[in-house]
């Protein structure tokens, strides 16, 4: 099939269950290919939840793709933050503020 | 709350001397009480240059350092007309130079402070301040009424 930007592409249903075994979510994804490509993702959530984020004044869609892309950030951070720790650069003779403050002041 | 963070402290991240821990405190803790973090996009080049200073051989080209400054969640503002009007005025008026006035402008933007290191922007600019500083206020942040799920 070939895919346009409204086509859906593929489809995948994904479904997992906490420690506890009470919450239960299910996403189901729609990839749609085109030139922004973007994936419907629907979540199922337990019915207090949705109530919750309503309350907020969100509207549950556009609180989740809220949340997905400032969780994303931040996991990108914390593992950025995490390798720098580890990988760290040997400092020279001088700190890194008088080095950028010779650039600033000879450019 | 926001904070604009210097080049000085963006590259305390990448560098293994005095204050880097601080400089990942900073990053860590501000992810925990949501505190947006700032940055000109003049510190892509400023952090940059840093690092290929410091590569050694066994760091290759240093592009996975690049990288992970892109990965920070750091967003990194450019200059538009208005902006980069006001830093020239800033520069001529303060007597330094046009990038220290870039960073200055972008934390009045904010009207954020300036997280800096340098001593000449921590001496001349009153809504400058140090790693230190910034860490006692991000302590003083109440911890997010939401947390995500």
């Amino acid at each position: 099939m070939s895919c346009s930007t409204r086509t859906i592409c593929h489809s995948e249903i994904i479904r997992s269950r906490d420690n506890s075994g009470k919450v239960y979510i299910a996403a189901s994804i729609d990839v749609h290919k085109g030139v922004n490509m973007s994936v419907t993702i629907s979540v199922r959530v337990d019915d207090e939840v949705k109530k919750k984020i309503e309350e907020l004044g969100y509207t549950p869609s556009e609180y989740i793709k809220k949340i997905l892309i400032q969780e994303l950030k931040k996991e990108h951070s914390r593992r950025a933050v995490a390798w720098l720790k580890a990988h760290r650069l040997p400092s020279g003779e001088k700190s890194v503020e008088e080095e950028i403050r010779e650039d600033r002041d000879s450019r | 709350m926001n904070l604009v963070l210097d080049s000085s402290v963006i590259a305390k991240l990448f560098i293994d001397e005095k204050g880097s821990d601080k400089a990942t405190e900073l990053l860590e803790k501000s992810s925990t009480k949501d505190i947006a973090l700032i940055a000109s996009n003049l510190a892509f080049y400023e952090v940059g240059n840093t690092i290929l200073k410091h590569l050694r051989e066994k760091d290759k080209d240093g592009t996975e350092y690049m990288n992970q400054l892109f990965f920070l969640n750091i967003e990194y503002n450019s200059l538009d007309k208005t902006l980069a009007g006001e830093a020239i005025r800033i520069a001529k008026t303060n007597d330094i130079t046009y990038y220290d006035a870039v960073h200055i402008i972008v934390s009045q933007r904010h009207e954020s402070a300036l997280v800096t290191e340098d001593k000449e922007l921590l001496k001349k600019f009153k809504n400058a301040i140090s790693m230190k500083d910034a860490l006692e206020r991000i302590e003083k942040e109440p911890k997010p009424l939401i947390t995500t799920i």
